[in-house]
């Protein structure tokens, strides 16, 4: 897509917050334009998260915003801004989340990121297929190479009451449209239930989940 | 009318303590969204949809004369919910809320939810339409109590 793109002009951003924390993520060989991510998502402090921008372009862009340590000169007639990064990084920066976040890359560096997806993709391949076996039950994204989620719908079930009582047996899932209701409506579904997994999950965790969601299938049908 | 709204969410209380384990309380939830009689479709419109994010609830409103004299006029709800479990919760409230006086549900605490253990479904954050239609109900009887 970003190949397609570049021949045509066009700038790409891409929103990396669900890659970073499960594959390796190299942005000179994606060649995108932009790479934005979250650190929460891969075990940083909420509140902070990274814009990598090509050095061309970010040279090309004013600061969206003012404040201390952004400026170089400034007079009546001519105001010239700060090196990059500083023209973007106006006022006091989120130094405690900076410091969480240059932490968690570090402890994230010191794990083997193909084994940790290797881990995953064994864990949605298991979940996939424990999942499948409950009658009524319809996967909803099948891309081959996708990372460890799960969504899915159950006839007869509404995600809200499966996600209540998958709370109730301590199962963490996500349930709703996740703010996608233009994908929901070319389903022709009001929402889903999402179960993602992580390098810490186990197989035996996947297992408690398909467990507790039959469970909870039971009691609303 | 023979309780008032406070003796409804009592006996609530009392039929829930009975209950023993979360399994037991969200059984009971799903068979009373089951027991609540479905709307008519032709209620099921968008303007009587309130709006969750996680599901939906449908609500109306009407202000009823009492037939015996001397008695206020009363507000009657009817109610739905595509979720099974939400729609328990909405049975129970429209039980304690449903056929009182626009004043007695202005000015009655709802407390049964929270001593039922199931505050975290009237939380903001699950955007299940509970608080919104809760709002709704109220804001029902203010309008009938200026008539």
């Amino acid at each position: 897509m970003i190949a397609e793109a570049k021949k045509r002009g066009i700038i790409t951003v891409v929103d990396g917050a669900q890659a970073i924390p499960h594959l390796p993520v190299d942005v000179q060989d994606l060649g995108c334009d932009f790479y934005a991510f979250s650190g929460h998502k891969m075990y940083a402090p909420t509140g902070i998260g990274v814009l990598y921008g090509r050095e061309e372009l970010l040279e090309q862009m004013p600061p969206w915003q003012g404040g201390g340590e952004m400026i170089d000169q400034v007079t009546f007639e001519k105001t010239t801004y700060a090196k990059l990064p500083f023209k973007f990084e106006a006022g006091t920066p989120h130094i405690a989340g900076i410091i969480g976040l240059g932490e968690a890359v570090r402890w994230m560096r010191d794990y083997d990121l193909s084994a940790m997806a290797a881990h995953e993709h064994a864990l949605l391949e298991h979940g996939t297929k424990e999942l499948l076996a409950i009658d009524g039950l319809r996967i909803i994204g099948t891309a081959k190479k996708k990372v460890g989620v799960i969504s899915f719908v159950i006839e007869g079930v509404h995600h809200y009451d499966l996600g209540t009582l998958l709370d109730q047996q301590g199962i963490a899932v996500r349930t709703g449209h996740h703010c996608t209701q233009p994908l929901m409506e070319h389903f022709s579904i009001s929402g889903t239930t999402r179960a993602s997994f992580a390098p810490f999950n186990t197989i035996a965790e996947v297992d408690a989940m398909v467990a507790a969601t039959k469970k909870a299938v039971k009691m609303l049908r | 009318m023979n309780t008032t709204l406070e003796q409804a969410q009592q006996e609530i209380v009392d039929e829930f303590a009975m209950l023993g384990d979360w399994q037991d309380r969200y059984e009971q939830l799903i068979e009373l969204g089951k027991e609540l009689p479905l709307i008519a479709p032709e209620f099921k419109t968008e303007e009587n949809l309130v709006r969750g994010c996680q599901s939906r609830v449908w609500l109306t409103a009407e202000l009823v004369s009492s037939t015996s004299l001397g008695e206020l006029p009363v507000v009657h709800f009817t109610a739905d919910s595509d979720a099974m479990i939400t729609k328990g919760l909405v049975a129970l409230l429209v039980r304690v809320l449903n056929d009182r006086t626009p004043q007695e549900i202005m000015s009655t605490p709802l407390t049964f939810i929270d001593r039922i253990g199931l505050r975290e479904h009237l939380s903001p954050n699950r955007s299940n339409g509970l608080v919104a239609m809760l709002d709704q109900m109220k804001r029902y009887a203010l309008a009938y109590s200026a008539k």
